[in-house]
């Protein structure tokens, strides 16, 4: 007996003495989380500021010392957009660092990667990917949230959109679409709207993201001579697409895109090539305006090299929803505990967002888009919000 | 296929193939004259678009003289790798010496990455305006016609150089055969330097036109450099007129592929050529067969 309670009294001091918290990737004063992010490769420019963005607000509240007493330690491995690499890194975060959560990072077909694994570890938080895959949340996965509406939801609500803009009304469309994750989704979603409104879809393709030609879908689509080009693209991808368009002298009705084209690294590209002619989906404020400013500044004290864009934005924004879920958590900080603050949350004002919620049902938090275009080189909203589906 | 796809196939394809054939005599010029195959050679003209980009655009100089201050570096560049990596040890098995052209074409991505990848992609900027000439209906950018004229004048001159000038005889006694080419007399380290010194301009001049065209990122040149191989064994790995015309036919086959058949069908293509030239006329289009007395 006494050698039992000598064990005891030995275990229980090297706990107390270890720090130790109960749940992984969390101590006394500080929670560790981490991502894969392709901070290089073909697709950095949009996505490294994604993770830029988020430690430079975790760093700030760091300053002030952190949520409950605890700072955050982020952990940001580079996948250069390889989803074999984007695997590796998860699976190094989740087993061997022990993180508490796997935050953020950027690219859809490296979050489709990183997803395949973390669904056998089901009771790691999967946050906010810069990614639109259905897969993140439907079915509703019990630790996966998701801010960014998926493209074809965005596709739902912008195509109506930019068709009631036109006059007279689109008869025939061409539709370019990266070859990712979820492409069959949002090739599905724009055909059902196509097929409901009359529009002949003439030209339909896949195209890859890190393949630098995109001259023959151009020449393809332009032989066609459709109303309405949609184009659904990394930000680097689309701007070819548009700089093509150029060369080749040929400039549909329309163009209407996702996300990613409101985007600075799809904008600065193309210049006035733009102008008038790109309707596209967006979910967060543009760094220019003023609600975007706390965002912008904190980005510059940490990052002074890097430029704020939709992509920085929408890290920030994942940031602070993290932040204000940590603190609806409390000190008493488990996954579950995260799970249960984030479903709890309605109606969130971030300030550079719609209103944000979630639900046990609902693990997407953001429900409507903004319609953007490109007036003299400038992104603008031209439209109210448009609910997503 | 109307006459406007069959236009821009070609178009696009002479575009390609251009590039694919100046990389592609990069290659030869060294196999030829070293027996060495030069992996790093994309990754040369990678970190020349680089430089330009970086340095090159800070010099109180026009656009052109950027541009050409950015091709001689890259000479210089190719002197240095061929001082410093490949003069050592110069009678190491051909494998050994292949295998550190391997290990360079790793370095040099991985030092770009490490200075310059977390910004990537990068616009750089075009030697030629962004303007589209109407050729009788079909539209061609000034920039396509720029970059063509660019490779058409750099091939000529290549062909013209190595076969009318004493330099380019000296290199090709070299490539026949380097020992008697030095009981002759003739410095075969300082041709080897000069021949990695032309390595590193045609390198850096296809970075130079590639960048502009697909944006810049530490992968620029992997597309091209397989290709630029591909050329080369379609042209005959010993002839400089083969990997123009390889070069130039891998584009147009390509072209007309993906634009006829499938876009998906671009890089298939390209290789199933490949294949079909190894098969049937292995020594390239414009190769002779090589035979080794034993």
């Amino acid at each position: 007996m006494n050698s039992i309670k000598l064990s005891i009294l030995i275990a229980g001091s090297l706990f107390a003495a270890t720090g130790a918290f109960a749940e992984s990737g969390v101590t006394d004063d500080t929670i560790t989380i981490g991502a894969t992010a392709a901070a290089t490769g073909p697709i950095a420019s949009s996505c490294y500021p994604v993770t830029q963005a988020a430690e430079a607000w975790f760093a700030k509240i760091n300053e002030r010392g952190g949520i409950h007493g605890r700072k955050i330690a982020y952990t940001v491995l580079d996948d250069a957009y390889s989803p074999q690499r984007a695997i590796g890194n998860v699976r190094r975060l989740v087993e061997q660092d022990d993180v508490f959560a796997v935050f953020g990072g950027c690219g859809t077909a490296t979050a489709a990667a990183a997803l395949s694994y973390l669904k056998t570890k089901s009771e790691v938080p999967y946050l906010f990917p810069y990614a639109g895959i259905g897969e993140l949340v439907s079915p509703t996965q019990p630790s996966i949230f998701a801010l960014m509406p998926l493209y074809d939801q965005q596709l739902g609500a912008i195509l109506p959109f930019a068709a009631s803009q036109m006059e007279p009304k689109p008869a025939t469309a061409a539709m370019i679409s990266a070859n990712i994750a979820g492409a069959d989704a949002w090739r599905a979603a724009a055909k059902s709207y196509f097929d409901a409104n009359g529009i002949k879809l003439l030209y339909d393709e896949l195209v890859e993201v890190t393949s630098p030609d995109r001259t023959t879908f151009v020449v393809q689509a332009k032989s066609h001579n459709p109303d309405l080009l949609v184009i659904v693209d990394a930000a680097p991808g689309a701007a070819r697409f548009l700089l093509d368009m150029q060369q080749q002298n040929w400039k549909p009705k329309m163009v209407v895109g996702a996300s990613p084209m409101t985007a600075e690294q799809f904008l600065d590209p193309v210049a006035g090539a733009a102008d008038g002619l790109v309707v596209a989906a967006g979910f967060v404020a543009p760094p220019t305006a003023d609600a975007a400013k706390e965002c912008v500044d904190t980005l510059a004290k940490t990052h002074p090299d890097v430029k704020p864009s939709h992509y920085s934005m929408f890290g920030c924004l994942g940031a602070v929803v993290f932040v204000e879920a940590l603190e609806k958590a409390g000190r008493d900080l488990t996954r579950a505990n995260l799970i249960s603050a984030l479903e709890s949350m309605s109606g969130f004002e971030s300030g550079i967002s719609g209103p944000i919620g979630f639900s046990p049902d609902n693990h997407l938090g953001i429900t409507s888009v903004m319609p953007f275009g490109v007036e003299a080189g400038a992104f603008k909203i031209v439209g109210d919000p448009v609910s997503i589906k | 296929m109307t006459a406007t796809l069959i236009y821009a196939a070609i178009i696009n394809g002479i575009l390609s193939g251009g590039l694919y054939a100046l990389l592609g005599l990069a290659i030869v010029l060294i196999f030829r004259t070293t027996t060495i195959a030069n992996f790093a050679q994309g990754e040369m003209g990678m970190l020349s678009a680089f430089l330009l980009i970086m340095y090159a655009t800070a010099l109180p100089l026009p656009l052109w003289g950027q541009w050409l201050a950015t091709v001689l570096i890259s000479g210089a560049v190719g002197a240095l790798i061929y001082w410093l990596i490949l003069r050592p040890n110069p009678q190491a098995e051909h494998l050994n010496m292949t295998i550190r052209t391997l290990a360079l074409y790793s370095l040099i991505f991985a030092v770009v990455s490490y200075r310059w990848g977390g910004n990537e992609p990068y616009t750089v900027p075009s030697l030629f305006p962004a303007h589209t000439v109407d050729i009788g209906g079909i539209f061609v950018s000034v920039e396509q016609v720029g970059s063509l004229s660019v490779m058409a004048i750099l091939g000529v001159a290549f062909l013209l150089f190595f076969r009318f000038t004493e330099t380019g005889l000296t290199m090709r006694a070299v490539a026949i055969n380097p020992d008697i080419a030095g009981l002759l007399g003739i410095n075969v380290g300082r041709v080897s330097l000069l021949v990695w010194v032309i390595a590193g301009f045609l390198g850096g001049v296809v970075g130079l036109l590639v960048a502009p065209q697909s944006f810049l990122d530490t992968t620029l040149m992997r597309p091209y450099i397989l290709k630029a191989f591909t050329a080369a064994v379609l042209g005959g790995l010993y002839s400089f007129p083969g990997v123009i015309l390889g070069g130039l036919l891998l584009g147009l086959a390509e072209s007309f592929a993906s634009i006829w058949i499938s876009p998906h069908l671009r890089e298939p293509f390209a290789f199933l050529v490949l294949l079909l030239i190894l098969l049937v006329r292995p020594e390239g289009i414009l190769g002779t067969r090589h035979r080794v007395r034993v």
